[in-house]
């Protein structure tokens, strides 16, 4: 499902990533571990297309074709999702009203009909009971006045409503308390089946006491210096990186 | 117009006998109050910014240019109902175009009953020059106790060839107690015409007026209004204009909070393009202790538009627990567009809770970026983000059909964007 060959990204003249490979399947669950800086969030925002994150070498494949010269909203519609590390207050900009846009894009991309306000009503509230969310984060603007967990459960709704083939969860779980990373996690593990992909950045070890990845990778200074399974985790908890770094 | 076409224009006047009505005199000393005072230049801190030359190169008459006739004016092309419309055309209020109003409304077109109280306000020269020339008005009472659901509609419409200037002149008092919502909606129609009006509103105790104005002229109109607003104790004003039309729009706005306890927000959302220019220049004065004021104004700016925002508080001795707050955002969406931003506060007492701010930029990219990874296109996203951006003004209209009529404009101003 998604291919990264030997990917070197700069962002502002600096050299962040260094050569990463990396081949997600479908229906497979990769984390990535790393401490701050290693580069997990350029990896992140380099696949969904934010400017400025320049690809100096290397490729991105996505169901086997390059997607380095595709718009944001190009690699969203053909189904890749990024939860947010932190999630963009909108003011002025109701969430359902947005949620119904980026749905309607969406479904307006693979040819299906288009919800009007009453059937993406119905929709919507069937998501957001998966993830113990209220009607009255409907109402408000775009993650504005939300608190860290709800911000987290606000983006796990618009994942859950996009229904995305490859979901790249940046640091979900920081910022969040015992309730709210169960509640992600059991939105992540329902969510993926056999056709799904899923990339989880972590920091921390403790999100995936909740979730099982299939491959664990850890990223130093731009570089997958280990990939194992998810032992490879726990041992990163007990030892730390420093015995992974050059 | 230079001082020496509006000499020409008041000579002429006299010498044609238009003049030989009962306010002559006041008239005449409004001019020669006029002609002491001179027309704004750059070295006046209020006109710094503004596009002088626009209003220097016109050469227009006062007088007789736009005849007054009703085959142009169509009310169907105003689609808020239900209103109760009162209507200027051509430069004159036309009571066969206008509605007939209920009980506790009155109205009258007397001359002089519209000078009364003609004092020395913002922006004297253009309301003196009013004072001096204008031909016809409305002067509007609401009954003490009063609840008045219909909206008063006041349209301002000219139409025609004949480019000229026209000086309407709304006088408005809100009786105690009373309630009521006036919409002034200016679509006036005149390639290079000049309209320079002049609203004085006086809001007794315990009155609530609910103030909308929605300046849609057509891009060739220069606009100059002047709008001063008395409020007695305990009364409540609020305030929202929608402007995206004229070459030149200035709006004068002058509040006087006499009465303790008294209360007003002023708010609004300026949209700009080509080379267009609309400026706002407000002075809130808090006289009586106890008043509260804000204000929020936004503007969005495309092309080689440009905008001003001189907005002033004063708070003066006696104004002890007065809170005030003033906020002025706006988005660039071209780099030749530009905004004169220039928030004040004179603090005379120290018994005050004051707070002002204000922002230029470009759209957030951040916010952009993340519409843009849920698959909206970066139009859908801008457009969903500017209308962001204003709704929250137009979202807080109470008047569901004003409210709508506000969204489809804008949505059709930003379909028509070129940046957006």
């Amino acid at each position: 499902m998604l291919e990264i060959k030997n990917l070197h990204v700069e962002v502002e003249n600096k050299k962040i990533l260094s050569g990463i490979n990396l081949h997600i399947k479908a229906g497979e669950m990769h984390a990535i571990m790393g401490l701050n800086g290693s580069g997990k969030s350029t990896l992140s925002n380099t696949i969904t297309g934010r400017e400025n994150y320049n690809v100096t070498e290397g490729d991105i494949l996505y169901k086997n074709e390059s997607i380095l010269d595709w718009a944001p909203e190009e690699r969203a519609l053909a189904g890749i999702f990024m939860s947010f590390q932190y999630p963009t207050v909108i003011p002025g900009v109701n969430n359902t009203y947005f949620l119904r846009a980026a749905v309607n894009a969406k479904r307006k991309h693979n040819n299906q009909k288009e919800y009007d306000a009453a059937n993406f009503l119905k929709y919507i509230k069937t998501k957001l009971s998966e993830v113990d969310m209220d009607t009255k984060y409907l109402k408000r603007s775009v993650n504005e006045g939300f608190s860290g967990g709800e911000k987290k459960r606000n983006e796990m709704l618009q994942l859950l409503s996009l229904e995305p083939d490859l979901a790249i969860m940046d640091e979900t779980d920081s910022g969040l308390d015992i309730d709210a990373i169960k509640v992600i996690s059991n939105g992540i593990n329902k969510y993926k089946n056999k056709e799904r992909g899923f990339l989880v950045i972590t920091h921390y070890q403790r999100l995936l006491k909740y979730i099982k990845p299939d491959i664990v990778h850890v990223l130093i200074d731009g570089q997958i210096v280990k990939s194992g399974g998810k032992d490879l985790a726990i041992e990163l908890e007990e030892k730390g990186y420093g015995w992974l770094e050059k | 117009m230079n001082i020496n076409d509006y000499k020409i224009d008041f000579n002429n006047a006299i010498n044609s006998g238009i003049y030989k009505d009962k306010i002559f005199d006041r008239r005449k000393k409004s001019f020669e109050k006029f002609l002491k005072l001179g027309l704004p230049t750059k070295k006046w801190e209020s006109w710094r910014h503004t596009k002088l030359s626009k209003l220097n190169n016109l050469k227009l008459d006062s007088h007789n240019q736009i005849k007054s006739n009703s085959i142009g004016y169509k009310n169907n092309i105003l689609p808020i109902e239900p209103t109760l419309d009162l209507v200027f055309y051509n430069d004159m209020f036309r009571k066969d175009l206008s509605s007939d109003l209920p009980k506790g409304v009155s109205i009258s077109d007397d001359l002089e009953l519209l000078l009364e109280d003609d004092t020395f306000y913002l922006d004297a020269p253009f309301s003196l020059l009013n004072s001096t020339f204008f031909k016809s008005g409305i002067n509007i009472s609401i009954e003490k106790n009063l609840i008045l659901d219909k909206t008063i509609r006041i349209i301002y419409n000219s139409d025609g060839n004949d480019s000229g200037i026209t000086y309407p002149r709304v006088v408005l008092n809100v009786g105690e107690s009373a309630s009521c919502t006036i919409l002034e909606h200016h679509i006036n129609n005149i390639d290079s015409s000049f309209q320079n009006s002049v609203t004085r509103i006086s809001i007794d105790n315990n009155a609530n007026l609910e103030h909308i104005k929605i300046q849609k002229n057509l891009d060739s109109v220069i606009d100059i209004s002047t709008t001063t607003v008395k409020q007695k104790k305990e009364s409540n004003y609020n305030f929202f204009q929608y402007c995206e039309g004229s070459e030149l729009g200035r709006n004068n706005i002058h509040i006087i909070m006499d009465g303790h306890g008294s209360n007003c927000n002023l708010s609004g959302i300026s949209l700009t393009k080509n080379m267009q220019q609309l400026d706002n220049n407000i002075l809130v004065e808090h006289i009586g202790r106890h008043t509260n004021s804000s204000q929020n104004f936004k503007s969005i700016l495309d092309d080689s538009s440009s905008g001003v925002f001189n907005g002033k508080v004063v708070i003066r001795e006696g104004a002890i627990k007065t809170d005030a707050s003033q906020s002025n955002k706006n988005i660039i969406l071209s780099k030749n567009a530009g905004m004169n931003s220039n928030p004040q506060m004179e603090i005379y007492n120290d018994d005050v809770k004051c707070a002002h701010g204000s922002s230029t930029g470009e759209l957030d990219q951040e916010a952009l970026f993340y519409m843009r990874s849920r698959g909206l296109d970066i139009v859908d996203a801008k457009s969903l983000l500017l209308r962001g951006f204003i709704a929250e003004l137009i979202g807080k209209i109470k008047n569901k059909n004003i409210k709508n009529y506000l969204f489809e404009n804008f949505d059709i101003w930003l379909s028509k964007n070129h940046n957006a």
